[in-house]
């Protein structure tokens, strides 16, 4: 009997991995025999952007993620700026856990986990209890209550949305954290969970508690994350410095002023302040700021960027325009 | 079976399923026809998907008022003959020389068809949803934020999933014993 769906799939197959191929250009030398093909690029064959959805695969394919991400995140990970994990699931009251995939720079630290259970009738697992710690024996975050909170090395937790269900067994969670400045290098992350909250499909709601305790080693390309630095190029009458650092996943910028910020005049203020390359504008993310001094966040921006050696940086609070210049290292 | 390429075009472009659907019957009666006790399940299943992949490849050099059945009988023919070679029988193809149309270059595309059969036991290996999120944007050409929509999930964790599955690729196919050194 003919599967032809069988045959489509198969077909469908080999046309995506011709056309991966192509893009890669991935040549092959089998053993030590010269058996080399360079795959020309076949102008005939180039890609025609096409809409054209095949219904029954998305039917069988249900898979929500949970999404804690930025621009200057989704950047790196496009310039494969990230670290994916192969660990196996660590198990606890038969569930299991494993971190999927992590990035980390000077200011940011992204992590995706995996939970996988053969538990029936489950809506969605959240990781509630926890704590993330490194190898310096330094805190980056622990939360064991809305009230107890510890802030350690990560001053920002970034968890907005539902984890969602991949399959009836596989869920996923994630956690994006805004990091302090000038983190000392670490060379793992520890993590102890040790509850977990499960909705069922009827919406009962189950606290687990337990222990799920596993390391990650922090790879070579997490550490070098290759900063691009800027400067104050032009005096200004409010500013007494102003040093930029951009990096995969971000930028932050230090403003000293020469005199205190009276920070209640920002509360009402539309944008505080906002970066301006090129023809592009990027609002700040957030905000931290002590008598006379502004740390500006920009998570909607990275050194993935096509961003300019020349940036604008408006600042609402004095109204007004200062310059920073890429510093040639 | 007599109609002409253009009715299996849609904006240009191969309509592949339909040809399927239409013509998977006719390549398996040419294989069997021609070499049936000879090959095995397994080879006829891979000149069959081959047939309908070479197809694919040389789209453009169809001639739209033709009959798509010859194209696909010269292609399925050559196919033959190729693996006849490596398991050195004779074959008749008789049959079919009055109809065969002989201009798709099945030979220069047979290097890559290697690679790519190379690359597919590895592809294979992959989670079920990779695969899909593997084809949507190599196959389908989808943009990673029509992936995104169309399976409801982030952005980022396509673009996470497309980084892993293309690593992992090239990962296994250097441990095949084959080195991608651009």
């Amino acid at each position: 009997m003919i599967n032809k769906e069988k045959i489509f799939e198969n077909v469908k197959l080999k046309i995506s991995i011709s056309n991966f191929d192509e893009e890669e250009n991935i040549e092959m030398k089998k053993n030590n025999k010269t058996y080399i093909f360079k795959v020309a690029t076949v102008a005939c064959c180039m890609l025609v952007l096409t809409t054209v959805v095949f219904a029954k695969d998305i039917e069988n394919y249900i898979k929500k993620i949970f999404n804690n991400s930025t621009e200057g995140i989704n950047s790196a990970v496009e310039n494969e700026y990230v670290q994916n994990e192969d660990m196996e699931f660590v198990y606890n009251n038969d569930i299991g856990i494993k971190v999927d995939n992590l990035v980390l720079d000077d200011l940011n630290l992204a992590v995706s986990f995996e939970l996988e259970t053969k538990r029936e009738d489950i809506k969605s697992i959240w990781i509630e209890q926890y704590v993330i710690s490194n190898d310096n024996n330094e805190l980056i975050y622990e939360y064991e209550n809305k009230d107890t909170v510890k802030i350690g090395l990560a001053n920002t937790i970034t968890r907005m949305k539902e984890p969602e269900k991949v399959t009836d067994t596989i869920f996923t969670d994630s956690m994006l954290f805004g990091l302090r400045q000038n983190v000392n290098d670490f060379n793992k992350l520890n993590f102890e969970i040790k509850s977990l909250k499960l909705t069922y499909n009827d919406d009962t709601v189950e606290v687990l508690k337990g222990m799920w305790k596993f390391d990650i080693e922090i790879k070579d390309d997490m550490k070098k994350s290759e900063n691009i630095y800027y400067n104050l190029s032009e005096s200004n009458e409010y500013i007494e410095s102003c040093t930029g650092t951009l990096s995969a996943t971000g930028m932050i910028i230090e403003v000293n002023f020469t005199s205190r910020i009276n920070f209640e005049l920002l509360q009402d203020k539309r944008i505080i302040a906002e970066l301006k390359s090129g023809s592009e504008k990027y609002a700040v993310s957030y905000v931290e700021g002590n008598l006379n001094q502004m740390i500006l966040h920009f998570d909607n921006i990275g050194k993935y960027f096509n961003i300019d050696n020349t940036l604008d940086l408006y600042l609402e609070i004095y109204d007004t325009t200062i310059v920073l210049t890429k510093k040639d290292i | 079976m007599k109609s002409k390429i253009e009715k299996y075009k849609n904006n240009q472009k191969l309509d592949l399923e339909k040809i399927i659907d239409e013509y998977s019957g006719y390549v398996y009666s040419i294989i069997r026809n021609m070499a049936n006790k000879y090959l095995s399940q397994e080879d006829i299943e891979e000149i069959v998907s081959d047939t309908f992949f070479i197809l694919w490849k040389n789209a453009d050099k169809l001639e739209d008022d033709r009959i798509l059945s010859s194209y696909i009988a010269g292609i399925t023919k050559n196919l033959v003959k190729e693996k006849s070679r490596v398991i050195n029988i004779n074959y008749d193809i008789s049959e079919y020389e009055n109809i065969i149309q002989d201009n798709v270059k099945v030979d220069m595309i047979c290097e890559q068809r290697e690679k790519v059969n190379v690359l597919e036991k590895t592809v294979k290996q992959l989670k079920e949803d990779d695969i899909l999120i593997f084809n949507l944007y190599y196959y389908s050409s989808m943009k990673i934020s029509e992936i995104s929509k169309a399976l409801n999930i982030s952005d980022f964790n396509v673009k996470m999933r497309l980084h892993r599955i293309r690593k992992k690729i090239k990962k296994e196919f250097s441990k095949g014993g084959y080195s991608d050194d651009k």
